[in-house]
């Protein structure tokens, strides 16, 4: 983000609540450091039944930004990332997935209409210092206004300011999620050797051509789902249409935020007699809900309260005059049978 | 030689029939058990396993306790404390209860106690497909997901949000550390419990 | 044999329904097993939660599908073994933050010595120096092969590589060595 930006966004919230001013500062600037700074160290990750401990390094060369996590507890494992772009290694003798790229540009730099937005759904407040892995950090708690979504608390590295500890907040204050370094190092460069991809991407098995598809792709609507009603502050910030594993239907995804919390409704056909998983359920922070809505099988999933995934699943509505799947043998929704 | 052979599958060195014969031997012999725990601790010791002098061996104790076959492959394997359902995804239940088109809205929510092995099955390994038409966005193909069982496709769309997310900055911190919890944990323990014969199209 | 491997036969009987092939890796995983969840539930507990983490896996089993070493899966079933345990206990209630000192205790610290056991209570630091001087004081060639397995980690062959002998006399020396190492043990662990 350009300097002059980030002195707009100051300026923004110098003129903001007070109480604000620096609140808003520290989120961009943490945002940022996510992002361009050299960090590596190792990250305990615990939701309320589930603990992983990964070992992270993160570095910028050359406009290049590369990321590797590697798990400790368990078998063995690896993901890189290069510039968003996922190389997943797994142990060698698991099949072996993805070079595509990640949606950039998702979450967009925050403007300032963007900070002013997340205001008035969120409080922000800064909390004072806190030790994170022997590292002097500044807190940043933000709190939200309704009973519709989560909140942070953010510690981040006074001089890098890149975030170190990680609560997300559900209601009474309890955390549901937490991420945060045990061990952190800010080194000037990564050794050459994080930056090989190349070797990594030998290692990768090679995947079988793709095959043919035999879907014509003009009977497919666009993803053009319409929600009835959503919870103040949310839009749809991405829609996207994928192809499903046996290139016989398609998943439309959808991602709702509200320039924090993000929520994602997936909607795939399904034939009458497959299971699929309706009703509500949590993994962790993550609530989800699923439910068939006539031959489609819609699936929310975010990290968002129950009711705000429930809500958002049933407002969900086909669009007026939807296309039949080219696949499928009945009627899209709305059509006549 | 009995023992011969118990060093030798210490080594994972040991024949197959050798192997066979070893355990109809060790099974008679009290002396060959204790050896083999003897050599065990040896190794464990130079590997820096710290072991109390007072520390029991829970062998005896473990041994009664087993059931007399472990569940095959393919049967349910629930957890030890009965008669709770215990999941990863707790919908478990009501997914054999919701085979019908008709939405049941089952709230279940997680208590305090958490138990049992975790249960969410691994991703399966998925052809790689391409997209027919721009703009249709390609998407990592070890989340495509329509042809697994439910609690896997739940378990995908979770990790594909979170991969989603894993692009931000700070919150993506914890959707990237999410993102990287699920997809790199181990499920080889889980599959058992989740499997169900003829649930795969 | 790869360290993934080494268990492969025994776990194949075990699946098999064979408990006594069961049988032989709880006893060589019991103590990696009991220091692992007793970093998590402290020592007074920690051998129950170990039977219990060899129960489940014992009822696991059939899903075990060799695609990491059988340790590697043992180790994740103790650590949730062990974490249930904590949490069932009402010990660490769902909403407290970990704070580092906690942190450490998880995952990544195998290094961490167990600060609440002295060295000289420790029946591992005697069994060390009896392994050491016992096979300080083999042949030349059995304290070769010995320490090629198990300091280098070589197989069969390739030990019989860098030793320039048949696979069998490898065997057979190490076999010997071993000998002597449970002869030099016995009297300390009956």
């Amino acid at each position: 983000m350009s300097r002059a930006l980030l002195l707009t966004l100051l300026t923004l919230a110098s003129t903001a609540a007070v109480g604000a001013e620096e609140p808003a500062a520290m989120l961009m600037r943490m945002s940022e450091a996510a992002r361009d700074a050299n960090y590596q160290g190792v990250i305990v990750y615990r939701t309320q039944d589930r603990l992983e401990t990964l070992r992270v390094v993160h570095g910028v060369r050359e406009g290049a930004e590369i990321e590797r996590i590697q798990t400790l507890t368990g078998a063995p494992s690896e993901i890189v990332k290069l510039n968003g772009r996922v190389i997943c290694l797994l142990p060698k003798d698991r099949r072996l997935t993805l070079d595509r790229p990640t949606p950039k540009g998702l979450f967009p730099v925050l403007s300032e209409e963007r900070v002013a937005q997340l205001m008035t759904m969120y409080e922000f407040e800064a909390i004072g210092a806190a030790r994170v892995a022997g590292r002097q950090c500044h807190g940043l708690a933000i709190t939200p206004k309704d009973e519709l979504r989560y909140g942070y608390r953010i510690w981040a590295d006074a001089e890098t300011g890149v975030p170190l500890k990680v609560n997300l907040v559900g209601r009474e204050g309890r955390v549901l999620e937490q991420m945060m370094f045990t061990e952190v190092e800010f080194p000037e460069q990564l050794p050459d050797a994080v930056f090989d991809t190349e070797a990594d991407q030998a290692r990768v098995q090679s995947a079988p051509p793709p095959r043919a598809v035999a879907v014509d792709a003009r009977a497919l609507p666009e993803a053009s789902w319409q929600f009835r009603e959503l919870p103040p502050g949310f839009r749809v910030a991405m829609r996207e249409r994928r192809l499903t594993a046996d290139g016989g239907g398609v998943v439309d995804h959808v991602l709702l935020t509200d320039g924090l919390t993000a929520i994602s409704v997936f909607s795939a056909y399904r034939e009458a007699s497959a299971p699929a998983f309706q009703g509500q359920s949590r993994m962790g922070a993550v609530h989800a809900f699923g439910r068939m809505l006539g031959t489609f099988h819609i699936t929310v999933v975010g990290e968002a309260p129950p009711e705000t995934v429930r809500m958002i699943g049933e407002s969900l509505q086909p669009p007026p005059a939807a296309s039949e799947p080219a696949t499928g043998p009945g009627p899209g929704p709305g059509e006549p049978r | 030689m009995a023992k011969d052979s118990l060093s030798a599958l210490l080594d994972g060195e040991c024949s197959a029939s050798e192997l066979d014969r070893m355990l109809e031997e060790i099974e008679r012999s009290p002396d060959l058990k204790a050896s083999w725990s003897r050599l065990c601790l040896a190794r464990d010791s130079a590997e820096g396993v710290r072991v109390r002098k007072d520390q029991r061996c829970i062998c005896a104790d473990v041994m009664s306790r087993l059931d007399v076959q472990p569940a095959s492959a393919g049967a349910r394997v629930l957890p030890l404390f009965r008669p709770r359902l215990q999941g990863y995804w707790k919908p478990f239940a009501a997914l054999a209860a919701a085979a019908s088109v008709a939405a049941v809205a089952v709230s279940l929510s997680f208590g305090d106690r958490s138990e049992g092995i975790l249960t969410v099955p691994g991703l399966a390994p998925q052809p790689a497909i391409t997209p027919v038409s721009a703009p249709l966005a390609q998407r990592p193909r070890y989340l495509q997901t329509v042809s697994t069982s439910p609690e896997e496709e739940l378990r995908a769309y979770l990790i594909e949000h979170s991969n989603t997310l894993a692009d931000r900055g700070m919150g993506g911190t914890l959707s990237y550390a999410r993102f990287a919890a699920h997809t790199l944990s181990e499920p080889a323990e889980l599959s058992a419990a989740m499997e169900s014969p003829g649930e795969r199209p | 044999m790869s360290e993934n491997h080494i268990d492969e036969q025994l776990v194949a009987r075990a699946q098999a329904g064979d408990p006594r092939a069961f049988e032989l890796l709880v006893r060589k995983y019991q103590y990696k097993i009991v220091q692992l969840v007793g970093r998590l539930v402290g020592e007074a507990e920690a051998p129950d939660v170990a039977q219990e983490t060899f129960v489940r896996a014992w009822r696991a089993l059939a899903g075990f599908r060799g695609q990491s070493a059988f340790y590697t899966w043992l180790y994740r079933i103790g650590i949730n073994t062990a974490k249930n345990y904590i949490v069932s206990r009402g010990r660490r209630p769902a909403d407290q933050d970990i704070d580092i000192a906690d942190a450490e205790l998880y995952g990544h610290t195998e290094h961490l010595s167990d600060v609440t056991t002295p060295e000289a209570e420790l029946l591992s630091e005697e069994i060390k120096r009896r392994v050491a001087e016992t096979i300080a004081e083999l042949p030349p060639d059995l304290r070769k092969a010995i320490t090629l397995r198990e300091l280098e980690g070589l197989s069969y062959e390739e030990i019989a590589e860098a030793m320039d002998c048949p696979i069998g006399t490898v065997r057979s020396r190490i076999f010997r060595a071993r000998e002597a190492i449970d002869a030099a043990l016995k009297p300390l662990l009956e």
